[in-house]
């Protein structure tokens, strides 16, 4: 087992459930179980692991968060130290029918320190400008921060941002798709139109950050490999198990380039769409196990046998 | 280069979607009026947008990320 700072973690993302109100072309965990929600038995372990690892930030995600409230604020209520976490949620808002609507929703949380919606022009299909604008100011009368994440399949998406500005002055995280689940089966991921090579030298962008996965456990991942269905394990039953594993420590302290030669398998052909640290990771991975003789696959969740120097 | 296509590449950059030599090659390809809409979204947009990288949430509005 490792040894483990009480520090070293400072985020925690968490997906209650991936149930969803709406449908989107693009959604990366549109093939994840939606019947499974956090249970008192998670709910617990994430209290835990909160408290021994002092989490400063506690993100929620999904799915639609919003759907999971009464999740979400057990876990909340279950803090030593709520008043010195910040409480971030990341909704889609179809709630904010109506700024009413939308305070209602707000409040139902016990703390909320930042909202980020998600809209771009997939989440329109299902989404009124009218409702960005009711969370925003709904946001505003609670002095709670918001923004909105805005996922771009194409450059030309970018425009939708001129009509997002007449909605409110808040800011637009841009964000490129990833081909993962919808969004891999529908082709909607974005083109690169050729290989940055300055992707090589990076690590997996999650490194130091903690997912927890409804029904599934602590991830580095939650990405390509987790929503793709990777033979990999990724997930374990506690934080302490994951930093164990060799997998967590190749994708957080080796830089993609070096990954064919501890692996011992061939370099990927080079892709755009491997311009993006989770494409090229999955490639990689996909080599991998590929090549594994058929008593040795991860195919039953098993973790990879590379030890780290 | 003209500078109207140096501000676009910069954009495109500065958001997260390209490499300069992907944004080069993106920009090379649009038409006059392409450009003037997006020098006219570059200009709207006055400093709003954020990058979000990788897959990671973040509260930092310099250095915003997230999946939904």
């Amino acid at each position: 087992m490792p040894t483990t700072n009480s520090r070293m973690f400072s985020h925690l993302g968490v997906i209650p459930g991936f149930a969803c109100n709406i449908k989107c072309k693009h959604c990366c965990t549109a093939y994840m179980d939606p019947g499974h929600k956090l249970t008192p038995g998670e709910i617990s372990i994430l209290s835990r692991t909160i408290n021994k690892y002092h989490i400063s930030e506690l993100a929620f995600v999904g799915g639609e968060p919003t759907l999971y409230v009464k999740e979400i604020n057990a876990v909340l209520g279950s803090l030593k130290k709520l008043s010195r976490t910040r409480v971030l949620l990341t909704t889609n808002g179809k709630f904010a029918v109506t700024e009413t609507a939308a305070l209602k929703m707000l409040d139902s949380f016990k703390k909320l320190s930042k909202v980020h919606m998600s809209y771009d022009k997939f989440h329109g299909a299902f989404i009124k400008h009218r409702s960005i604008k009711n969370l925003y100011q709904a946001c505003l009368a609670r002095g709670i921060d918001f923004d909105v994440l805005f996922a771009v399949q194409d450059p030309t998406d970018l425009h939708l941002v001129q009509t997002l500005r007449a909605l409110g002055n808040f800011k637009i995280g841009v964000q490129s798709i990833l081909p993962m689940g919808l969004a891999k089966k529908n082709a909607l991921g974005y083109d690169y139109l050729s290989f940055d090579k300055r992707v090589l030298s990076k690590c997996c962008p999650n490194k130091g950050r903690l997912m927890y996965v409804s029904g599934k456990g602590f991830a580095t991942c939650c990405s390509s490999l987790m929503f793709n269905g990777s033979n990999i394990k990724l997930c374990y039953s506690t934080p302490e198990g994951l930093l164990a594993s060799n997998f967590y420590k190749l994708a957080s302290s080796v830089p993609f380039k070096r990954w064919p030669g501890i692996l011992n398998i061939p370099e990927p052909s080079r892709t755009p769409a491997q311009s993006a640290e989770c494409s090229l990771c999955e490639s990689l991975m996909e080599i991998y196990d590929k090549k594994l003789p058929p008593d040795k696959k991860n195919g039953n969740g098993r973790d990879i046998p590379y030890k780290p120097a | 280069m003209k500078t109207k296509d140096k501000m676009i590449i910069t954009f495109f950059v500065a958001a997260g979607l390209f490499s300069i030599a992907q944004a080069e090659q993106y920009v090379s390809k649009l038409s006059a009026t392409e450009k003037a809409k997006f020098a006219s979204t570059i200009s709207v947009s006055n400093g709003a947008i954020t990058v979000c990288e990788g897959v990671k949430i973040d509260t930092d509005d310099t250095n915003n990320k997230s999946r939904a």
